[in-house]
């Protein structure tokens, strides 16, 4: 007889109680292992997605402008077929009726090679164009794409995608009335989606449409021959070792010529200088800066020149001769002081102009006369005319520098036209003005500027903008020695231009596909977390079984640990063989949980697949038996049973041994101490119940959806609730006389209820635990807003979100957009009746909860004035200080930060859950300069339907992504019976534009849906701990109604009716239960109704009730099934043990 | 010796304190066996359980051999009980997963390995009589026969003081004289010094004296011998 021995016998001998403790531990480890595998189910599912969306690409560079096709092969180098220079566009694709339209299509430029970059070699040989045939006018459809489209091979489908502006459509010479290009194709095949089919290089769940078209028809469609504006490659698994980003990036830069980055150097002999200019017209900064520095370290002298259309030029004050649409130029005064080479330019002072001689002819001006120049300015949307008056200083012949037609850039559809009646200028020019003599002018000298102004007048009146787009229109680099060669000028100039120039600052960046996919893939949240988190009270509740069942099975065995204490073992020793005893239990438990836990993670996943589809919407969720998942949840499940075990045996340290050896396992009443005991908690615990509740009261009112708040409060307040119990259980008990009849058996009943004090009380605290997580989370339920037309609810009073596929440059609500969209006049009726908001759109990852990917570079929204000024919606929060801040927190978006960082805001859940920020705090974004910017969130709008996104003024956005023109997401607040008209029309209507319009409420539902879902899941796994709960329960009644069945037996031989013995033992048990009930209703309620009442949120009564009424049935049901096997036992065998 | 000196004990209850022993006293030399009468909850038990440092006194003090127990702390104590005492219940409290031998080395299995423990186990089992029921789990047995097993495990230790609540209490008359026998030869036998609480008259008679448990005092009770 060993210590080993014994411990192997007792093993043997109490196998059932270890059974049920060790099934106890197998769900806690069920509970864990399931939640580890959900958890990495869907960090796999999320990995296997995103990279399967890009095949073997591993980097792309995407550019907002287009570049020479030829930058690809400088990438990779060889082998060629691991690099695709790609036309990537966003578009709408619809049947050749019409009648089926798909938004956000990705439209793609390639040749067939892209196939095997991707990995799935020939999935595009369809594209390629027959021997002989230049191109071919086909398409591959996406396998989605073409199930929506309903399309088969052979059919023709039409892709619209916006034409690419060079020239900034938000300046006076960019084009707003461009319509999309449409390219009518025949499809000519399909890719799989689980191959090329589902090509996307930004992880999403959203269906992949895509449409590959040769890429030359898309160039020439486009007007961008041989040009392209991203590059796709496969850097990985190449025989030399695969390629970092950052080489990539080196390959980039050195291989990037000017033109790439949409610059031009040229040369001008005639005027001994080197012009430096862009194709978008203006010198963005950083060029101009970098021109300017190039310049210094050849020992060059940078000017700069600013030139604009004039509509008019007039004298002041006199009616006469008016000189219309003339160019005037703007030059750097400093370079006009005492330069030797540039001294035949007119040279006025500040508020000074000069007229060339043909047109002080013309107006029949003199020196000293105020001209006054008109021109446009476009304002938003609105293109004003506004004047200018300056002093004439002087008047220079027309010829050398002054007859400089390259002074204003070069302008296709102006500048390229013989007649000034040829013009097709994005702006209304009044031909009736232009007379012969003008004409005259534009043949002979072209845009040969007519007025010359300082560069700071210019800079004033036309570069307003300068940040956005830039102050200059050309740079003008002259010799330091005039004599120099302009073709080793224009060389030397180049390559410092270029060593000064990054990629990055032109919006040229590689991207590491991979890297980014697998961050996002590593989700918003760690589902594992969340998961053990949603069954949490599963856990607690099957700790809370372990502790009973530990405890009664113990119990049951107190006269052998009596003796084990009487014959003079330690009772440290007696512990350590009960505890050794159990951790061989729960060491077997925890492999059994493992099978178990499998179980349960299928259970969820299925779970999450069908009845909580709302929560995780995308991911193709699948088991994976991750040895890893296995390991830590076995270990997991067994320590937390260990320190469950431990501490319940610790609390059986105090059990006498005569107690024990009469089989009475429970303290005995200690003298002196035991009042004081049991009173001084509930003093303790009612303090803490006050404060919890003040907490719940100041905490909601100081920001009503603080989960911490919430759940503090809520706990602090079951915890006074249980505490109560306690001190009820064990408090002394009140003198009174046990009454006759049916009272009397129940006052005898609910005394017995009080006979084990701490097995009442786990009891109780297992049903009080599941009622109220799962009555308190349904106040945390988020309804529909009851007004959608309130401004402050989830919609901001906006009844529809209307998002376009390419941005509209003049605004939706706007007569010239409309005119240019061609929408109907009862749509434009509706509109005009209506209140739109445009917002601009940097396109990035959705930050909603509606995507599991975790945002890399959230989709970012410019908010005008406009809505700023309107207001709207609710804050959880804001960094507001003032009154008017604190009324209309949107105007935070135009208080500077003082140290530099942008204000943003965004909806408090995404804020929170998604990007892991909080008020106050800063997240980084990368501009289309390739900086880094740092955002400060000063609000937190709560509930809403911009939640996908992080919102910044328009002024922050448009510099910090200055190419991006128009809006493509529309707020529209209009009556319901005019909002129903409008989502119907302008789905229609706006089909080149590729406009979606959903309706806000809906958008919102979608939204907290997921909330929602997550909450229904809490509940469900909440209810299965209720379960367990009840199966405590019954273990309790079981071993209550053993432990006493000498009593019984007696109570039946003096008389008693089955019916009065049910009611003894139905009082006793519905008394724990109807306790527990009571602590957890009461306490979720009490937490709950600030919500309810601030929320508006719908308690579901009825399913409540039925939820208290089901465990209470089921509790009583087990009673009656123990009563009734208890009343089957034979009586005299029971009496003897009495 | 042992010395019991103005042993009382109170147990608290809502309507006060209830004294159950005011005073209790007793000597009993080696080798000396004592009966303790007195009718039921007059406080036997709880005498039996302060002798045998299972609860202590309210007041008062219990010695063995010039040892206070009460002053030790609870391994001490424990390695006390273990060594120096044996206990002897009205339950034979028996594991019921154990065998007979097993049952009787429980007490073994408390202080280091004790090789020679089985022998003296099984030399013990074969003094009671149960030599050829060693293999045998309580449940085969009788109930004199777990009683023998009983005080077989009480033995083990070699205790120098054998405290016995009812050992007979709920046995038929032949098994608890076999068993009374037994108790009153340990005295003479192993100089041990036993403490019998008891209402059998039989086998208070068997003992050197009998005392009588009244009003929370220990005084001499009538001769019960015939």
């Amino acid at each position: 007889m060993t210590p080993r021995t014994l411990l192997l016998r007792s093993l043997r001998h109490h196998a059932a109680s270890h059974v049920a403790v060790a099934a106890g531990v197998a769900v806690a480890t069920a509970v864990i292992t399931g939640a580890l595998l959900v958890g990495d189910a869907l960090r796999q599912s999320l990995r296997a997605a995103a990279l399967g969306g890009l095949g073997h690409l591993t980097h792309a560079v995407e550019a907002p402008h287009w570049f020479r096709a030829a930058l690809a092969a400088e990438l990779a180098g060889p082998p060629p077929e691991r690099v695709a220079a790609v036309a990537l566009l966003s578009g709408t694709a619809a049947s050749d009726d019409g009648e089926r339209v798909v938004p956000r299509v990705t439209v793609v430029g390639c040749e067939p090679e892209l196939a095997d970059v991707f990995g799935t070699p020939g999935a595009l040989a369809a594209l390629r164009a027959p021997a002989g045939v230049e191109t071919s006018r086909v398409t591959v459809l996406s396998a989605a794409l073409a199930r929506d489209l309903r399309a088969s091979v052979g059919d023709d489908v039409l892709l619209r995608v916006a034409r690419p502006a060079t020239i900034s459509p938000e300046t006076l010479l960019g084009r707003r009335d461009a319509p999309p290009a449409t390219l009518r194709l025949r499809v000519a095949g399909f890719a799989p989606d689980e191959g090329l089919g589902g090509l996307r290089l930004r992880p999403s769940f959203v269906p992949a449409y895509a449409a590959f078209v040769p890429r030359v028809v898309l160039q020439r469609a486009l007007g961008q021959p041989e040009r392209v504006n991203a590059v796709l490659i496969a850097a990985g698994d190449r025989a030399d070792g695969d390629l970092s980003t950052t080489e990539l990036a080196h390959r980039l830069r050195r291989g990037a010529t000017l033109a790439d980055y949409g610059l031009r150097l040229r040369s001008d002999p005639g005027r001994g200088c080197v012009v430096l200019e862009s194709a978008a017209l203006l010198l963005p900064t950083p060029v101009e800066e970098a021109g300017r520095a190039a310049a210094a370290a050849i020992g060059g002298r940078p000017i700069g020149v600013l030139a604009y259309l004039a509509n008019e030029i007039a004298v002041a004050g006199r009616d006469g001769a008016r000189v219309p649409y003339s160019t005037v130029v703007g030059i750097e005064p400093a370079a006009m002081a005492g330069e030797p080479a540039l001294g035949d330019l007119p040279q006025p002072a500040a508020g000074e102009i000069a007229l060339n001689d043909w047109t002080a002819t013309q107006l029949g001006t003199q020196v000293g006369d105020t001209v006054r120049l008109s021109f446009y300015r476009l304002a938003g949307a609105d293109l004003t005319t506004e004047t200018a008056t300056f002093r004439l200083a002087a008047v220079v012949p027309l010829a050398a520098a002054a007859a400089d037609p390259g002074l204003a850039p070069e302008y296709p559809g102006v500048t390229d036209t013989p007649h000034i009646a040829d013009w097709d200028p994005p702006f209304p020019i009044d031909l009736r003005r232009v007379r012969p003599v003008d004409e005259d002018y534009w043949r002979d000298h072209r845009a040969t500027p007519k007025a010359f102004v300082t560069l700071a007048d210019a800079q004033r009146l036309w570069a307003a903008d300068h940040e956005r787009f830039g102050r200059v229109t050309s740079l003008r680099i002259y010799p330091a020695n005039p004599g120099s060669a302009m073709g080793d000028l224009a060389a030397a100039l180049e390559r410092e231009l270029r060593a000064r120039l990054d990629p990055a600052g032109f919006g040229l960046r590689v991207e590491d596909l991979r890297a980014r996919a697998l961050a996002a893939s590593r989700g918003t949240t760690d589902f594992a977390g969340l998961f053990l988190g949603l069954s949490f009270f599963l856990l607690v509740a099957a700790l809370l079984l372990i502790g009973l069942l530990l405890r009664l099975g113990v119990e049951r065995r107190a006269p052998s640990l009596g003796l084990l204490l009487a014959v003079g073992w330690p009772a440290r020793r007696v512990g350590r063989l009960l505890l050794a005893e159990q951790l061989v239990v729960a060491g077997l438990g925890s492999l059994g949980g493992l099978m178990l836990g499998r179980g349960y993670a299928w259970l969820l996943l299925t779970g999450l697949r069908s009845w909580w589809a709302d929560a995780l919407p995308g991911p193709a969720l699948t088991l994976h038996d991750v040895p890893r998942a296995y390991l830590i949840g076995a270990a997991a499940g067994f320590i937390v049973s260990a320190l469950t075990i431990g501490l319940t045996l610790r609390g059986l340290r105090g059990w006498s041994v005569r107690g024990l050896l009469a089989g009475v396992a429970a303290d005995p009443p200690r003298a002196g101490t035991g009042r004081r005991r049991l009173r001084t908690p509930p003093r303790v615990l009612t303090a803490g119940g006050v404060a919890g509740a003040l907490i719940v009261v100041f905490g909601t009112l100081w920001q009503p959806s603080a989960p911490l708040v919430f759940f503090v409060g809520g706990v602090g307040l079951l915890l006074w609730s249980l505490v109560s119990v306690r001190s009820a259980l064990h408090g002394r008990r009140a003198a009174t006389d046990l009454r006759s009849g049916w009272r009397g058996i129940a006052q005898l009943g609910l005394r017995n209820a009080r006979r084990r004090p701490g097995r009442s009380l786990l009891t109780v605290a297992l049903v009080a635990t599941a009622t109220f997580v799962i009555t308190s989370l349904q106040a945390l339920r988020l309804p529909p807003p009851a007004d959608p037309a309130d401004r402050a609810s989830g919609t901001g009073g906006f009844a529809l979100l209307v998002e376009t596929t390419v941005p509209l440059v003049p605004p939706l609500h706007t007569p010239a957009a409309q005119e240019l969209l061609g929408l109907a006049e009862q749509t434009r009726a509706l509109l005009a009746r209506a209140a739109v908001f445009g917002l601009r759109v940097r396109p990035g990852d959705d930050a909603s909860c509606l995507s599991p990917y975790a945002p890399q570079q959230p989709t970012l929204l410019g908010v005008g004035d406009d809505l700023i000024e309107r207001g709207g919606f609710t804050f959880a929060a804001s960094l507001a200080q003032t009154d008017a801040e604190r009324a209309n927190p949107w105007l935070l978006l135009r208080r500077p930060q003082p140290d530099g960082a942008i204000p943003a805001l965004a909806d408090e859940a995404a804020a929170r859950w998604q990007m892991h920020r909080d008020l106050g705090e800063e997240l980084e974004l990368i501009d289309d300069r390739g900086r880094a910017i740092r955002m400060r969130l000063v609000g937190l709008l709560r509930g809403s339907v911009l939640q996908g996104a992080v919102l910044i003024g328009e002024r922050d956005f448009t510099r910090m992504f200055p190419t991006r023109a128009g809006r493509a997401q529309f707020l529209i607040a209009a009556p319901p019976a005019e909002a129903a008209a409008l989502a119907a029309a302008l789905p229609r209507e706006l089909a080149d534009a590729g406009a979606t319009v959903t309706p806000t409420r809906a958008r919102l539902a979608e939204l907290n849906a997921v909330q929602n879902t997550y909450l229904a899941t809490f509940q469900a796994l909440g209810g299965l701990g209720l379960l367990l709960g009840t199966l405590g329960l019954a273990a309790v009644q079981v071993r209550h109604v053993w432990e006493r069945r000498g009593e019984l037996a007696l109570l039946r031989t003096v008389g008693w009716s089955h019916g009065r013995l049910a009611v003894l033992l139905l009082v006793e048990h519905g008394a724990l239960l109807a306790g527990g009930l009571a602590c957890g209703f009461v306490s979720a309620t009490l937490v709950a109704v600030p919500h309810v009442l601030l929320r508006g949120v719908a308690v579901p009564w009825l399913s409540l009730a039925g939820l208290c009424g089901g465990v209470l049935a089921a509790g009583v049901l087990t009673g009656a099934a123990v009563l009734a096997v208890t009343l089957r036992a034979p009586l005299v065998p029971a009496l003897r043990r009495e | 010796m042992l010395v019991a000196d103005d042993i009382h004990k109170a147990y608290p209850t809502p309507a006060g304190p209830l004294a159950v022993l005011a005073g209790a006293s007793l000597r009993v030399a080696p080798g000396e066996s004592v009966a303790i009468l007195g009718p039921s909850g007059c406080g036997k038990s709880t005498l039996l359980n302060i002798l045998g440092t299972l609860e202590p006194p309210t007041r008062g003090r219990v010695r063995l051999d010039d040892l206070e127990p009460a002053t030790l702390a609870e391994p001490a104590l424990a390695r006390f009980r273990n060594r120096t005492l044996g206990f002897v219940f009205q339950d034979h409290h028996l594991l019921l997963q154990c065998t007979a031998l097993e049952n009787v080395l429980v007490p073994t299995l408390a202080g280091p390995a004790d090789r020679d423990a089985a022998r003296r186990g099984a030399d013990l089992l074969a003094r009671v009589g149960l030599a050829d029921r060693a293999g045998h789990r309580p449940a085969e047995l009788s109930g004199g026969e777990r009683q023998r097993v009983a005080l077989a495990r009480a033995l083990i230790n070699r205790p120098r003081l054998v405290l016995a609540d009812e050992p007979t209490g709920n046995l038929d008359e032949t098994t608890a004289a076999s068993i009374a026998e037994l108790l009153a030869e340990l005295p003479r036998r192993d100089g041990v010094m036993l403490v019998v609480v008891t209402h059998s008259t039989a086998l208070a008679r068997r003992c050197d004296r009998v005392l009588r448990l009244h009003a929370g005092r220990l005084e001499p009770a009538p001769d019960p011998r015939p």
